[in-house]
């Protein structure tokens, strides 16, 4: 079995009619087993790469280079052929927890119904499977189970979610922004439920802006700013003793380290050092 | 009753009224034609006969039982707006996921053919087709059938459309569910009550159709018995015995009026 599930080589993603890079020329690989995040701040293009890989990008985008998912380059793929990885060789963790569970069935039944249509398992044992799961994460099957997705809290739902994820045969996970509109108690606990998710064999791909995120669940990190990987490494190599003034700026503008803004000769400096390399930016992050 | 919750307290009496009439007249459709005698059976020797225990409603111009000649009518009229409201559901619905869920051409293509069938008022487009098929049963069910799927497609549409970008239905996508379990689990769910709701409005405006076109001829053939055939019938005798137009006339309009008794206030709330 080959090491490496996800091999990204050069990926480049830019706006069609007008071929501005949004994403430029970022490579990265995500070892089997192993969680790896990408940090940056918003518009920095992590959420583009999560799209290229699932193939979700917007139609006006238009990804180049490629990413080799335990072998064959997805970039160009069809969408039939798309199709056949989705819920059974990757899944996306959808952002928010409520609005990504179908309000008009009960919570126990969207994961039995994964179980169901990806793993072909009978009603009743599908069912009780999913009871399994659910009391795995640290609810009672029989009462939260029941409920509907609207009476249960956003922690809980993001749990069924990932109940879901691990009832489908998907080895590599997405998970897009797992701690949006937690508080830093719900963040943890949500940390916890992904590593559960790698402990589980999974292979995991999670995007955030958090550093204390990435720095919980360890493995890889990448750092991304303007469509660029600035640096990456292992989490605690980059994240104790950065190199890149970048990375340096943007651990001491997290809140527990005095929010001090990145310095502008810092972004500045990027950008000639970019312009002069003849590629050109987003907009967003310059 | 679950669905009564959902109906506004004031309007609750008008739903139960306008359901029990509707249930009678089923009864009495379905119950009636075994207890009157034949509805066809000429008497020629007691034509225009005035109610009696013979004649619970009198007799016709051939003699014939007013009473019998209305349950059955009854009937028949009934079976055929089912058959035409489940046809048009059926196709509606149907081309109305499709058109939603996919998209693009196969929605332009459906989306014209609504278009194209609604431009034509449905009385007269049933008219043609029953004028080129000839009349009877087929010809009348199949032309309001044609007639009247479009309304049930496009509200499908809208759903469909609504529906289908939610962020539930995405992670559905993405979760590997294929298009056809998503229409299914997913959306039909969505579409049931609105639809439940439009077949009952939409079963009144039919009945109305069927009568209207069995007034012009196009309907049964004769001595089939129907509602809209036999006002046309005792037309000629209006002045000499009125309720004979009156009893089938009375018959269309109280079911019809039923109809909208139960169907507009649940139109009402769900449009909130």
């Amino acid at each position: 079995m080959n090491e490496i599930l996800l091999n990204i080589n050069n990926l480049s993603i830019s706006s069609m009619p007008e071929h501005k890079t949004l994403v430029g020329s970022v490579s990265f690989s995500v070892r089997r087993g192993e969680p790896f995040t990408l940090i940056g701040e918003t518009g920095c293009g992590k959420t583009l790469i999560a799209q290229a890989l699932t193939g979700v990008l917007a139609k006006d985008l238009s990804a180049t280079g490629s990413i080799e998912f335990d072998g064959p380059n997805l970039v160009g793929l069809s969408g039939k052929e798309r199709r056949k990885l989705w819920g059974r060789r990757m899944f996306l963790l959808p952002q928010e927890p409520r609005l990504a569970l179908n309000p008009t069935m009960r919570v126990i039944k969207q994961v039995s119904e994964v179980l169901r249509y990806l793993r072909g398992q009978q009603p009743k044992n599908a069912l009780k499977n999913a009871g399994t799961l659910i009391s795995d994460l640290g609810m009672s099957s029989s009462r939260d189970g029941r409920h509907y997705p609207f009476r249960l809290s956003g922690g809980m739902n993001q749990r069924i979610l990932l109940a879901i994820a691990l009832a489908t045969p998907a080895e590599f996970i997405v998970a897009d922004e797992p701690t949006k509109g937690l508080d830093a108690d719900l963040r943890d606990s949500a940390v916890r439920l992904l590593q559960n998710l790698v402990e589980q064999g999974k292979t995991l791909l999670c995007i955030t802006h958090d550093l204390a995120v990435a720095r919980d669940l360890g493995g890889n990190i990448a750092v991304m700013y303007g469509g660029y990987i600035v640096e990456s490494g292992p989490a605690e190599k980059v994240l104790d003793s950065p190199v890149h003034p970048y990375t340096q700026g943007l651990i001491k503008a997290s809140p527990e380290n005095g929010m001090e803004p990145i310095p502008e000769h810092v972004l500045s400096s990027m950008k000639t050092a970019w312009n002069s390399s003849g590629s050109r930016q987003m907009e967003a992050c310059l | 009753m679950k669905v009564m919750a959902y109906i506004p307290e004031s309007s609750r009496l008008q739903v139960a009224t306008g359901a029990f009439i509707l249930l009678s007249v089923a009864l009495l459709s379905m119950i009636g034609p075994h207890l009157t005698p034949d509805p066809s059976t000429q008497n020629l020797s007691s034509v225009f006969a005035d109610p009696s225990s013979e004649y619970l409603l009198g007799s016709d111009h051939l003699g014939r039982s007013v009473a019998a000649r209305l349950v059955r009518g009854g009937a028949n009229s009934l079976f055929n707006t089912l058959l035409c409201v489940i046809g048009s559901v059926l196709i509606g619905v149907f081309l109305g996921l499709f058109s939603g869920w996919y998209g693009g051409f196969i929605d332009a293509t459906i989306m014209r053919l609504v278009d194209i069938t609604m431009s034509f008022p449905g009385i007269l487009l049933a008219l043609l087709i029953a004028g080129l098929i000839g009349g009877g049963q087929i010809a009348v069910v199949g032309a309001l059938t044609i007639t009247g799927w479009p309304d049930y497609c496009r509200i499908t549409r809208a759903i469909t459309q609504n529906v289908k970008s939610r962020p539930y239905v995405e992670a559905g996508v993405l979760a590997g569910f294929s298009g056809r379990f998503i229409l299914r689990k997913y959306i039909f769910i969505e579409i049931l009550p609105q639809i439940a709701v439009l077949a009952t409005l939409g079963f009144g405006r039919t009945i109305l159709n069927i009568s209207s076109l069995g007034f012009l001829g196009i309907g049964l053939a004769p001595p089939e018995p129907e509602w809209g055939a036999m006002i046309a019938e005792s037309l000629p005798y209006l002045r000499q015995s009125p309720y004979l137009v009156l009893a089938p006339a009375a018959a269309v309009s109280i079911t019809v009026f039923s109809f909208l008794l139960v169907g507009q206030p649940l139109a009402r709330a769900l449009k909130k």
